[in-house]
């Protein structure tokens, strides 16, 4: 059974449809990514998660039940990571867990307890005493995802928690991560990072404008490009108008065509060496052509024609 | 839960005290700053002090050195410290800020006075930089002239003699002497029905302090009576220090942080105006028993004091909360709390007496002004001169208020979380 299910959200601020229809769900154990660039409505659909914007329409359902019909029973099932680093800068590392796990509804004992256990598993024991202004990005980083864990939550909403922050940090999050994730925490992880998402999520969703375009495993979506080559053609293809050659939209889709690159997804399972031949028979004259998987980021550029990154 | 957000709230404030202190301090400044100014620290605790001043006097003649002598004697000498200079000497004092001003007797002045001659002048050069001194000098010399031409009227042929006698433009027989005194008794025998008893007279009283019993009568501290206005302010400024801390937190986003977990927003408001009660409170501590230990205020009425400050500091925290409510974020709240609150401050009579403001807002403003409430109501505690239900009924006035504001904060900031305002 899903932890979290999300029904058509929908979210508008003015005359801006922030979320449009969004619906996904995500099971006990599972990491789900929520992929898409900044804007694309990733904040806004965890705030309506995390109770902090009330739906305009649609439904949050938490371990079956609405979260608007009892929030503080769903607020007790979830825990919240920010973007941004939320902690006080004047206290030290344990004295923010201890706080936030008191906010959660532990007693001061039990939250002692559990800081102490979580500043072990963050390896920040040696600077737990030391103000939270003192630490690196990471470190802050680090406590940041604590502070969401003291009560231990079936269901964690992480948004982007490892923006800002050196790769060595950044592992080190993603580790612990998919540690919670085997403990059979439901992880909701939004990011624009695609490398984290094809390392982390079971399955992931892309949002852009608001609306979720595709939903799936990795494979799943790089199911959705027709195959599992893709031939990046460098050469002068401004003037040239690849589907109106003979046979070429047989084989290939275009993906994306620039004044000085062409990409295209083969269609048909077939030797690789026969796509290639009828490629370089095009009548533009290629310089370079190079062979590879898709990824995460063509799956986007399929989908919304553009880079995930832009 | 609302002890753990006090708690983070003031463990935050110790380790970050600097704009706490600045308003702790400044109150206690000011204060001890226009004390000295106006002689606070003068020997008797906390008095307007001795007023120092220049007599010059140019004419040098017995009737100004009886005059001279007068000043260091009986009362006088209590408030009075002349000090006898040449005219340049003591210009020089005057506009160093060492004397409060200088009285100037010019040459002949006895001569002429004796003579009758009209259009003679006594010259009184203030100091710019004092207030209070120079203006108790300027009506001391508006009495004395008002005497010496009372005086002048009624002995005018009297004086003309006697301008010869002391004069010394001749030297008069005993007898010549004597005839004057006759003379002068005679002119007094007549009037003197309107001078014993005079037609009017006043009664003088000094009423004695309410704890008389434990060391008599309570003497005027300047100290005593600026700082309830300057405390009344500052504590209305460190309010704002404190209740500021909650668009702070919407700021670094821990308060929508706050907002995912199961206690709700309202705890987290509610707990901002606690935090802010009990700043209030600790501030009053500092500037109004410190202000005693550094200033030798001898609060007469603690009890008065100590209510009085939980009414301000519940009030206090009820008028920041609104004005946390209706502002849309921290940079108008940074620019419009302080005009409103030095606003409430000025206009409450905190920094000026209310009886110097302008009548307008002396009569229509000001005693409508919470502020105004706590101070009268401190200064007629400490004078003495207030009933218990007087400052019973400003503490009360201002706990209810406080009290309807905090609700009306609840219920906007209930408003602005529903349209995710503070999200």
């Amino acid at each position: 059974m899903a932890l979290l299910k999300t029904s058509n959200l929908v979210k508008t601020f003015g005359t801006v449809r922030a979320v449009d229809g969004v619906s996904f769900a995500v099971r006990a154990g599972e990491i789900y990514g929520l992929l898409g660039p900044n804007g694309a409505g990733k904040t806004t659909t965890l705030s309506m998660i995390a109770g902090l914007l009330k739906p305009d329409a649609g439904e949050v359902e938490v371990d079956g039940a609405s979260f608007w019909s009892d929030p503080v029973r769903a607020k007790r099932i979830m825990g919240v990571v920010p973007q941004e680093v939320a902690l006080y800068e004047e206290l030290s590392g344990r004295e923010n867990l201890e706080f936030w796990g008191r906010m959660a509804g532990l007693s001061a004992v039990e939250a002692r307890t559990r800081a102490g256990e979580l500043l072990a598993a963050l390896t920040l024991t040696d600077r737990a005493r030391d103000p939270l202004k003192t630490y690196s990005g990471g470190m802050k980083r680090r406590i940041n995802l604590g502070c969401a864990l003291l009560h231990r939550p079936r269901l964690l909403l992480l948004d982007e928690p490892t923006v800002g922050i050196d790769p060595q940090a950044r592992a080190n999050i993603l580790e612990f991560i998919r540690a919670l994730a085997a403990s059979g925490t439901a992880i909701l992880y939004t990011t624009h990072y695609l490398d984290e998402a094809e390392l982390l999520c079971q399955r992931m969703g892309i949002i852009d404008h608001g609306r979720l375009l595709a939903e799936g495993t990795l494979g799943e979506l790089q199911e959705r490009l027709g195959g599992d080559r893709l031939f990046v053609l460098e050469g002068e293809w401004e003037n040239a108008d690849p589907t109106g050659w003979p046979g070429f939209a047989e084989q290939f889709r275009v993906l994306q065509k620039t004044a000085r690159q062409l990409t295209v997804a083969a269609t048909a399972p077939r030797d690789p060496a026969d796509d290639l031949k009828q490629l370089l028979a095009l009548p533009v004259r290629v310089t370079n052509v190079t062979l590879k998987r898709p990824s995460l980021n063509d799956v986007f550029l399929q989908l919304t024609g553009r880079e995930l990154r832009e | 839960m609302l002890v753990a957000l006090l708690a983070k709230d003031l463990r935050r404030a110790r380790r970050n005290p600097v704009p706490y202190l600045v308003q702790l301090c400044v109150p206690l400044v000011i204060t001890a700053l226009l004390g000295l100014v106006f002689g606070g620290g003068g020997s008797d605790g906390g008095g307007l002090g001795k007023i120092k001043f220049a007599v010059v006097d140019e004419d040098d003649s017995p009737l100004t050195s009886m005059l001279r002598g007068a000043f260091n004697q009986g009362e006088a000498g209590k408030y009075l410290q002349p000090v006898f200079l040449p005219r340049e000497e003591a210009l020089r004092q005057v506009t160093n800020n060492l004397l409060s001003a200088a009285f100037i007797i010019p040459t002949n002045f006895t001569r002429d006075y004796l003579a009758g001659r009209e259009g003679l002048k006594l010259m009184l050069v203030k100091n710019p930089a004092q207030s209070y001194h120079p203006a108790i000098l300027e009506e001391m010399l508006g009495a004395a002239v008002t005497g010496l031409n009372a005086l002048e009227r009624n002995f005018h042929e009297d004086l003309v003699d006697w301008r010869a006698v002391i004069a010394g433009e001749y030297r008069p027989s005993f007898r010549e002497v004597g005839d004057l005194l006759g003379k002068t008794g005679d002119r007094f025998e007549r009037i003197r029905h309107r001078l014993d008893p005079v037609p009017v007279w006043y009664e003088k009283e000094t009423r004695a302090a309410s704890d008389s019993g434990k060391g008599g009568g309570q003497t005027f501290s300047i100290f005593a009576y600026i700082l309830p206005g300057l405390a009344a302010m500052f504590l209305l400024f460190l309010a704002d220090v404190a209740m500021r801390d909650l668009h702070r937190e919407v700021r670094l986003r821990t308060f929508p942080r706050f907002c995912t977990l199961p206690p709700g927003p309202g705890v987290f408001v509610l707990s901002k105006v606690l935090f802010t009660f009990v700043i209030v409170l600790l501030g009053a501590a500092i500037i109004l028993g410190g202000g005693a230990l550094i200033f030798r205020i001898h609060w007469t009425q603690p009890l008065a004091v100590v209510t009085l400050s939980l009414a301000f500091g519940l009030f206090a925290g009820g008028l920041l909360a609104f004005l946390a409510a209706v502002m849309n974020g921290e940079k108008r709240a940074d620019v419009l709390n302080s005009m409103i609150l030095m606003g409430l401050g000025l206009a409450g009579g905190c920094a000026f007496p209310a009886q110097a403001l302008p009548t307008f807002l002396r009569d229509h403003v000001t005693p409508l002004l919470p502020p105004n409430w706590f101070v009268e109501a401190m200064r007629a505690a400490q004078s003495g001169g207030g009933e218990s239900a007087a400052w019973a009924l400003a503490a009360l006035k201002l706990t209810v208020l406080g009290l309807m504001l905090i609700a009306l904060a609840g219920w906007l900031f209930r408003r602005k979380l529903s349209r995710g305002e503070l999200r």
